[in-house]
């Protein structure tokens, strides 16, 4: 199955995840927990279904299943198994999915992270923008590594709404089609090779309709981690995934190896300039 | 009662004093005590776009908007049992309504109860046209749209679900005649004349144990000049840009007969007569 969205694998072991179409059940048998669209089978099976679009089912977090039946266009597949199905199977494994969109800043890579709707993909193409590689769009796998938190690349495409592409001086229709005449589109930006990037600084976003200048400070003490959601790709799921304490101690591991900042942006328009300067400084500062 | 009957919903057409007893309220939980209005946020607010993808585990943004109104019921099912017993309060902006399939998007079992808020729509109309920036006339006309609906995602990322409003008439209506949640219908000019009557009269349709002392204190703690001294120094989070006043602008009653002309008090009477008679918003033949 094409999935033209990922780099490239710099290794050249094993796969030690398959993607394959297969039957996948409508519902899961008795599940130990369920919502519209996510449900957890005893055995720790997640099944993924966007009725009548797609569904997927993560077995063992190194198993996806894609549904037979399913006959959406690959952007449609590749949407929902970047963003849900991953988060499934990151958290299945045990492997941090911080929730940030991350570009490199010099030879780190900064997320930018944060709740939906908080802009963290537009700050993505903004900085793109201004000559800065994407390491991924929405979540960001963390591995632990000798003192180090690194950053697995994922896909360089950034999901865009049409008011951000026109903020990044880009037309709608020169961006390429995610899901079939939804008006999110998706920036192919220039990326990294595969090989995992050393993370230098997480930038918190937020948005305060108050004020008209944006505003970085750093953040310290529990403040930097609290709350969870605000750092953690879908933490519910990961919490019903036995990952209750392991989220936790990873995410006090990611405080004590990377400064964590909070970017405060206004609402209405501004000059996205400042933002890149703000966030290269978080950078510039880790050194 | 079931277990997960837990939510207080705090309804209103928009610009109706929803936010005026939903502090009061909070107040009254905690005694009386002071309140920040910069702290309500999501502690009862409008259901967002990061409630559903957080709660219901979906990238709700790639979703189409049939899509999102078909996972709402299960979304406010969802909101009540996040944190267990305990009632939680939720600000409403929605008609009563119910997904194509038939589902309510409020649902019973999930409900403690509802309060309607309900104030003169010719009040309304001044203060939803400060609201949004727009003239007093598009402000009647949008009152008398059927198809009205905030927070359509059509070119941006909007933090609130889409939620359908109709016009002002079938908005109120819509919650008067269903009869799956027990309502408490309130005038907003009965709650500014006697606002601890009306706070204990909410308090006890939601089951909010509380004293006579603990009422007055939360009535005293969310006076309306103290709300407008805490956004003139600190400003106000919902108050939308390109507003053209405070957020907490007046806070009185009878406002229209200075700021409306008389053609426009009668458009609003002509559009929604009947039911501004029925609530007992007095519709003499010279519109008063």
């Amino acid at each position: 199955m094409p999935l033209p969205s990922l780099p490239a694998p710099t290794g050249h072991g094993e796969p030690d995840l398959t993607l394959s179409r297969g039957p996948v059940p409508h519902r899961l048998q008795a599940p130990v927990w369920s919502s519209h669209f996510v449900e957890i089978g005893a055995d720790g099976a997640v099944l993924v279904r966007v009725p009548d679009v797609v569904g997927f089912l993560v077995r063992d977090g190194c198993k996806v299943i894609l549904d037979e039946d399913c006959d959406a266009e690959t952007s449609v597949i590749e949407t929902f198994l970047f963003s849900t199905v991953a988060g499934a199977v990151l958290h299945r494994r045990g492997i941090f999915p911080l929730h940030a969109s991350c570009v490199m800043v010099g030879d780190v890579a900064v997320a930018l992270a944060g709740v939906s709707g908080r802009g963290k993909s537009t700050l993505a193409g903004i900085m793109s923008m201004h000559g800065h590689d994407v390491v991924s769009d929405d979540i960001c796998p963390v591995a632990f590594q000798n003192g180090r938190a690194m950053i697995a690349p994922g896909p360089c495409r950034i999901r865009l709404w049409p008011d951000s592409a026109t903020l990044l001086g880009l037309s709608h229709e020169a961006l390429d089609v995610g899901r079939p005449n939804h008006p999110k589109r998706v920036l192919s930006a220039r990326g990294t090779d595969g090989a995992p990037k050393p993370l230098g600084a997480v930038v918190r976003v937020a948005i305060d309709r108050r004020i008209e200048t944006p505003i970085l400070h750093r953040l310290s003490g529990p403040s930097a981690i609290t709350p969870m959601e605000e750092l953690v790709y879908r933490a519910r799921l990961g919490r019903r995934l036995d990952r209750r304490v392991g989220l936790f101690q990873d995410l006090v591991r990611l405080a004590a190896l990377v400064p964590i900042y909070q970017l405060i942006r206004p609402e209405g328009s501004f000059d996205p300039a400042l933002l890149v300067d703000l966030v290269r400084s978080t950078a510039n500062s880790a050194h | 009662m079931a277990d997960a009957a837990t939510i207080g919903w705090i309804i209103s057409y928009p610009k109706s004093g929803n936010t005026w007893l939903r502090l009061m309220l909070l107040s009254l939980m905690q005694g009386g005590a002071a309140v920040d209005i910069n702290g309500i946020g999501n502690e009862a607010g409008l259901a967002n776009h990061v409630e559903m993808d957080e709660l219901l585990v979906v990238e709700s943004s790639e979703l189409f908007p049939n899509e999102q109104v078909a996972a709402q019921p299960d979304l406010n099912m969802a909101i009540a049992a996040e944190t267990g017993p305990g009632l939680k309060l939720r600000k409403v902006h929605d008609r009563y309504w119910r997904t194509p399939e038939g589902v309510a998007v409020f649902p019973a079992s999930a409900s403690r109860g509802a309060v309607y808020l309900v104030r003169d729509p010719r009040d309304v109309a001044i203060s939803l046209s400060h609201h949004r920036g727009i003239t007093v006339d598009s402000a009647i006309a949008a009152m008398a749209d059927p198809t009205a609906t905030l927070s359509e995602s059509i070119d941006r990322q909007r933090r609130q679900l889409a939620q359908p409003l109709g016009d002002w008439s079938s908005h109120v209506r819509s919650w008067m005649e269903q009869l799956d949640i027990p309502l408490l219908l309130l005038r907003y000019e009965d709650l500014l004349a006697d606002p601890t009557q009306g706070l204990r009269s909410v308090a006890g349709h939601l089951g909010i144990a509380h004293d006579a002392g603990a009422a007055q204190a939360a009535v005293d703690a969310t006076r309306f000049e103290g709300l407008r001294a805490q956004e003139q120094a600190h400003g106000f989070g919902e108050r939308k840009p390109g507003s053209t006043a405070p957020f907490f602008r007046e806070g009185s009653a009878g406002g229209w007969r200075r700021d409306l002309t008389s053609e426009q008090a009668a458009r609003i009477l002509m559009d929604h007569g009947e039911t501004m008679r029925q609530l007992g918003y007095a519709c003499g033949a010279n519109g008063t």
